[in-house]
């Protein structure tokens, strides 16, 4: 029972860190951003590279500066496209420049950082190894969660970032809808790049893996209502009590049970399941 | 039998230059093994001035950790190659396509590099569904000497696929899971139980099957626990620990590579199924470099240790060479690879000593090389009728990033014999 709920807990917070990023950007800035696993991938690369060189806390550090730089050139570069069909492609086509990218500048290695993570050791529970480094991830991923729920419901800032994602035109007579959709897009590629950092201490990077994280997150996206970032977190917690239930009942079943569970909600609420009521595009 | 016996006399010649005398030389290098053999001849000159030789491996995506060192192999021998005399005079360039893009596009580029770029040879491919597209059309338009360096399904002997200029290097997913199976059963004899962890997918599914198969032929009395099969690329392997660790198993078969095989290494070790579970791992040469706990079965289709580099000198001078140009151990694939360039190399040189002409025509290559035995970094390498590899495999115990007890299982103990199916073969053993 504690196995199952471990796998549960890893799962879910792997699902979370994946798809909340992707979420924050699509609610409030409508920017479908295919490139999101390249920036997840790019954290976890950056996060190894200098952590492993410079230490823990000088490495974090270093990490969270070269990654709050990035948003900004993300920004400008989705400026540059007129419409969603143009983002689509446009930010596609970054996926394929970011893999060459990490190709040129880390090689084909894996990175990661389980063997730091696992020096932290681990905590008997039932008598099984949990790694302490699950609990430091899983407070992590809590405390951006938990930022992310201060900012829109507590501060000026979340209340118009609410309000343009409930309708741009209608917030654009009282709140400058583009700033506040800018403001969005960095804040949701840094967390999703910092989720990236967290996963590097239970997952490695290595190329090609950031098409394979997309999956993910678009699993969780969809299932929980594209652009609801509670939906999303609810959805992941629902997929991954899903997928530990297959594995340990009928583990043949494993590969397909996301895709049949989006193919579920597709059918019977395809605004996703924790959608309130269907937005009129 | 007249082919057969000037063949001979040719791989011999082929062999006697690389085993020249060396008494003068106070540091004999295995690369002596590059040199052409010199012949007189008397036909018209009709040598080559360039050999293009196609090289298809995964350049982008997770599974260039093994393209990468792959052609990395293939570029350091070439050059070695060409310092040594070229193959048959001609200097050697390598054309370099990406594997990315699935069987369709494989068989296009395979179009592409024979028909327009007009490659004299073609190595490549390292995923199995590459392998069974192209085969069927390189038989079919049959102008190109095309090795399968590397992808690892039975079907491609199974079913005769590799027929006319076809060929095959390497051993199967038959090779591994025989000879992961007789080390379990060495180190293991009282092994009760077992669970299998492989990718989804085809080739985990082999490798699965044949482990499987060949373990429980062997001991009868083998319970399997569970069958587990996780996605491609899966990031994270707790459900399937959890599962382990709740199972209890004497020993787990897995066949990950790449990045999977790492996160199931790291995931694994944080929660102590190591310390619970013994863990065979068909592909786990890759995991020697990325933390691989002590004391598990590991299996390389080739090991950098083995053969010994300080007895076996042309192992020595291409793990040196390796090291010193691209800053680690070659792993696998970099021998594959290495197994397949050398293959072409001799075939060519071999059959244009046999026939006494300055360039072999191809069907003069294809028989020497139905026959050819020869020596590469990391084995000797015996071709068969089927144009598939005798392989054999070497499996050891790791310890401190290292493999131990390495055991090598003879080519003709892991694999069937010529016009044997391999599932027959596995229930004869």
């Amino acid at each position: 029972m504690i196995n199952a709920l471990v796998a549960f807990y890893a799962f879910f917070l792997n699902l979370l860190a994946v798809s909340i990023g992707m979420a924050f950007i699509y609610g409030v800035a409508r920017v479908l951003n295919l490139a999101h696993g390249a920036f997840f991938v790019l954290g976890g690369y950056l996060a190894t590279a200098l952590i492993t060189r410079l230490g823990p806390v000088p490495g974090a550090l270093a990490t969270a500066a070269v990654l709050a730089a990035l948003p900004p050139l993300f920004y400008l570069y989705v400026r540059l496209t007129r419409n969603e069909l143009e983002q689509l492609f446009a930010t596609y086509a970054l996926l394929l420049l970011m893999e060459g990218l990490f190709k040129l500048v880390f090689g084909y290695g894996n990175y990661t950082l389980a063997d730091l993570a696992a020096g932290l050791g681990a905590a008997s529970v039932g008598g099984q190894r949990v790694p302490y480094a699950y609990f430091l991830a899983g407070v992590a991923v809590a405390g951006l969660m938990a930022t992310f729920y201060l900012l829109l419901y507590k501060t000026r800032l979340g209340l118009y970032m609410r309000a343009v994602s409930d309708d741009r035109e209608m917030a654009a007579l009282g709140v400058r809808s583009p700033l506040v959709q800018h403001l969005s897009i960095f804040l949701g590629i840094f967390a999703t790049a910092l989720l990236g950092a967290v996963a590097a201490t239970w997952q490695a990077y290595t190329l090609g893996l950031s098409a394979e994280v997309l999956i993910y997150a678009f699993a969780a996206l969809v299932i929980g209502g594209l652009g609801n970032i509670w939906g999303t977190a609810a959805a992941s917690a629902l997929v991954a009590v899903a997928r530990t239930a297959v594995v340990m009942f009928y583990p043949e079943l494993e590969l397909l049970v996301i895709y049949i569970a989006v193919i579920a909600v597709l059918l019977i609420r395809p605004g996703g399941i924790f959608t309130r009521y269907a937005r009129v595009a | 039998m007249g082919i057969a016996f000037v063949a001979g006399l040719g791989v011999g010649a082929g062999l006697t230059s690389l085993m020249r005398p060396q008494v003068s030389q106070l540091t004999p290098t295995g690369t002596a093994t590059l040199e052409t053999p010199k012949y007189t001849t008397v036909s018209p000159a009709r040598r080559k001035e360039v050999f293009k030789l196609g090289v298809v491996t995964f350049q982008t995506g997770a599974a260039s950790i093994f393209g990468i060192p792959a052609l990395n192999a293939a570029q350091l021998l070439v050059d070695q190659i060409n310092q040594a005399g070229e193959i048959l005079g001609a200097k050697v360039e390598l054309v370099v396509r990406d594997e990315s893009g699935g069987p369709d596009k494989m068989v296009a580029v395979y179009r592409e590099l024979t028909q327009q770029a007009g490659v004299d040879a073609y190595v490549g491919l390292i995923s199995s569904a590459d392998c069974l597209a192209v085969a069927p059309v390189a038989e079919d338009i049959g102008t190109t000497l095309t090795v399968f360096f590397d992808c690892a399904t039975k079907q491609l002997v199974d079913r005769g696929m590799m027929k006319k200029v076809t060929f095959r290097t390497g051993g199967t997913t038959v090779t591994d899971g025989v000879a992961l199976a007789r080390y379990v059963l060495e180190v293991m004899p009282d092994v009760k139980t077992v669970v299998g962890l492989n990718q989804d997918y085809a080739y985990g599914r082999d490798e699965w099957a044949d482990f499987k198969n060949a373990l429980l032929t062997m001991k009868p009395d083998v319970k399997v626990l569970d069958e587990l099969f996780t996605p491609l690329f899966a990031t994270d392997y707790s459900a399937q620990i959890s599962k382990i660790l709740d199972l209890r198993p004497d020993l787990v078969h897995t066949s990950l590579w790449g990045p999977d095989l790492v996160n199931f290494i790291k995931q694994a070790t944080a929660r102590g199924l190591f310390q619970q579970t013994r863990v065979a791992f068909a592909r786990g040469e890759f995991g020697l470099y990325e933390g691989m706990p002590d004391d598990q079965i590991v299996e390389g289709p080739h090991y950098h240790g083995f053969p010994d580099p300080k007895a076996y000198y042309i192992n020595r001078d291409f793990v040196e060479a390796y090291i010193s140009r691209f800053g680690s151990p070659p792993p696998y694939p970099a021998y594959h690879m290495a197994n397949a360039i050398l293959g072409v190399k001799y075939a060519f040189e071999v059959a244009a000593a046999v026939e006494n002409v300055e360039w072999p025509d191809l069907s003069a290559v294809v028989k020497i090389f139905e026959r050819l035995a020869y020596a590469t970094p990391g084995d000797y390498i015996i071709m068969t009728p089927n144009h598939n590899a005798m392989r054999g495999a070497v499996v050891g115990i790791s310890k401190g990033g290292k493999l131990t007890a390495l055991k090598y299982m003879h080519a003709a103990e892991v694999n069937p014999p010529v016009g044997v199916l391999s599932d027959q073969w596995v229930k004869s053993l």
